[in-house]
């Protein structure tokens, strides 16, 4: 290779390593971030908010034949919680309910109501409290 | 006479007059002796074991436990030689807050005769008696070298402190005898008697007075103290037991006309593995998990109820420390994972550790302690503990966990798991603090307590009692540097005696 085909790529290359170190620290997070495939199914637009599909139908598991139980602790089922998503963020949803105590357990964990019926919804394919 | 004198050298029938007499060389009964060592009186120490430990002498500590909770065996719950329960004490150390002493609708036999300033003016001096550094306390503030702190939202549950006594990481806790044992030798007015056991307070014919104190060692000597005033300070187990089997005068014993002396038994109840905190950062200051050296203290944090939240959630003191970092199954990775997506936060370095706590019971008469007909090598009855533990008493806890929870949601830093929902899941966790407390409970009315607010026994004349056992509630703070404060307020009182 002669001396100016080198002086030639190593501005190429240099500009090559550079965009991929960039990318690679933009993109950092996600790429060792475990892939969470999006929910499928009548309240998968409410699922899909939590991020986290697979680790809310995990939990939702947990909640099978409590479902009348959970629905007169939490009064809001899918058509309310989707009439809040429009106007709050589903975060801001959550902080508000940890903010008004509005909190049930499943397994001992403290956790949102609103999350909890999501997590409901990503295991049976139901609203919480048209199970009821 | 040397100023510890072998009681078992004593000849028989030997009669001590000194003007007050301190029964129990343990924290309350050397506070007192040395906070009154410029005073023109003669006082005399008895100190029924000696410079270390006697198993002889240990097993007159022997009684029996019953009830709806196991409890820690009467000899193995507190140590009966000179410094008393401080030689197996380790060393925490909070002060009392002020709501623990209130009295509250919503609880019944709550409230302190006296009030929180009474007590909280003595801290420094109490701190300073068992070496825990500055009283420093709630004033203690999180440091950058440890990281970033644990974030709460606002709420019930806050970050408290406890300091340690001993300012080093391989100090012990102050032993009362091994680290004040020669200055109580060198105080000029005062004798102490080891090996020496009362075996009865003998009241004067009208029960208006103690008259005197008959002693006796294990050896088979006995002698009496003719004291002008005298204080029990023995613990809230032994005092109950010298007070009611000294039935000579009194047919229910000593100060006990209306049947209160050895009911209302206290201790920190103190489930194991309560619940669990996640950090979806997965960082925590290790002043948490252990005691560190900051700001002239050794100290740990610990959750703690506000002052607010306690009335308004009807919710007793209790602290809560972290423990050991746990792993979490596949549920709970689930649940972190889902919250932690849903509030928009990154739990791939979340951690979980296990809680526990020391709890107050709310006070129960039938937590008590009562004679039986066994005796020990002295001739006196043993004891029988009813000990006693609510549903209530778990719940109101879980309600402050539960509280905790909530803050971590809401300012997105974590989440809790409680981990105890039975009684059978509570009771297999159960330990205890082996803090007692309660059985001679102070109050104005001799209908509600067996002193009153000086600590001298309701009825009779010169008869007082030192240490926790007259704290009719007690919050979460372990005892002792409380029980000390309280020990210099009735040495001020005693001092207005002899003037």
């Amino acid at each position: 290779m002669s001396e100016k085909a080198m002086l030639t790529r190593r501005p190429v290359l240099t500009g090559l390593f550079a965009t991929v170190a960039v990318l690679a620290a933009g993109v950092g997070v996600d790429l060792w971030r475990p892939k969470r495939p999006a929910a499928s199914g009548p309240y998968s637009d409410l699922v899909n908010l939590t991020g986290d599909p697979q680790s809310a139908k995990r939990v939702g598991q947990e909640l099978q034949g409590r479902a009348k139980e959970l629905c007169q602790e939490n009064a809001n089922g899918a058509t309310q919680l989707r009439q809040d998503v429009v106007k709050t963020p589903f975060a801001a949803v959550l902080t508000k309910e940890a903010a008004d105590d509005a909190l049930l357990e499943v397994n001992g964990w403290v956790m949102p109501r609103a999350l909890v019926a999501v997590c409901y919804m990503a295991a049976t394919g139901r609203d919480l409290c048209a199970a009821a | 006479m040397p100023a510890f004198l072998d009681a078992r050298t004593v000849p028989d029938h030997t009669a001590f007059a000194p003007d007050l007499v301190i029964v129990g060389g343990g924290p309350a009964g050397f506070t007192l002796a040395m906070a009154l060592a410029d005073m023109p009186i003669k006082i005399l120490l008895l100190e029924s074991g000696g410079l270390e430990f006697e198993q002889n002498t240990q097993r007159l500590y022997r009684g029996a436990e019953t009830g709806n909770v196991k409890y820690v065996a009467l000899d193995a719950t507190r140590m009966r030689f000179l410094g008393g329960s401080s030689n197996h004490w380790g060393g925490w150390t909070r002060p009392l807050d002020p709501s623990d002493m209130d009295k509250r609708d919503w609880l019944a036999h709550s409230g302190w005769p006296i009030a929180y300033g009474d007590l909280a003016k003595h801290f420094p001096r109490a701190n300073e008696l068992i070496n825990a550094g500055p009283a420093q306390f709630d004033r203690l503030s999180h440091e950058e070298r440890f990281g970033p702190p644990v974030t709460l939202g606002a709420g019930g549950v806050y970050k408290t402190w406890f300091q340690f006594s001993r300012t080093g990481p391989d100090d012990l806790p102050v032993a009362f005898g091994k680290r004040y044992g020669d200055a109580l030798k060198a105080q000029k007015n005062l004798q102490v008697l080891l090996h020496a056991n009362v075996t009865a307070l003998r009241l004067a014919p009208n029960a208006a007075s103690l008259a005197r104190l008959e002693v006796a060692t294990l050896s088979g000597r006995k002698f009496t103290v003719t004291p002008k005033h005298t204080v029990l300070a023995c613990g809230a187990i032994e005092n109950t037991r010298l007070l009611l089997a000294s039935d000579d005068v009194m047919e229910t014993g000593v100060g006990n006309g209306n049947d209160l002396v050895g009911r209302f038994f206290a201790d920190h109840g103190i489930p194991r593995d309560t619940a669990t905190l996640v950090l979806f950062n997965g960082q925590i200051p290790s002043y948490w998990k252990t005691a560190v050296d900051m700001q002239g203290a050794l100290a740990r944090a610990a959750f703690s109820p506000t002052e607010a939240f306690k009335p308004k959630s009807r919710v007793l003191g209790s602290l809560t420390t972290v423990e050991n970092n746990v792993p979490l199954d596949d549920l709970a990775q689930a649940a972190v994972d889902v919250t932690a997506s849903s509030l928009g936060v990154e739990s791939v370095r979340a951690k979980a550790w296990s809680m526990g706590c020391g709890i107050e019971l709310a006070p129960d008469p039938d937590r008590r302690l009562t004679l039986t007909h066994e005796r020990d090598a002295l001739g006196l009855p043993r004891l029988k503990l009813d000990m006693r533990i609510s549903d209530e008493d778990f719940a109101r806890y879980r309600l402050t966990m539960r509280e905790l929870g909530r803050q971590l949601l809401a300012a997105k830093s974590g989440m809790v798991r409680l981990n105890r929902n039975t009684r059978a899941e509570w009771l297999a966790a159960m330990d205890w603090g082996n803090h007692h407390m309660g059985t001679t409970r102070m109050s104005d009315d001799p209908k509600t307590g067996v002193v009153d607010a000086n600590l001298k026994m309701h009825g009779v004349a010169n008869l007082f009692v030192a240490g926790s056992a007259s704290f009719p509630t007690y919050g979460s703070s372990n005892p002792t540097m409380n029980l000390i404060a309280l020990t210099l307020r009735l040495a001020d009182h005693i001092k207005g005696l002899f003037v």
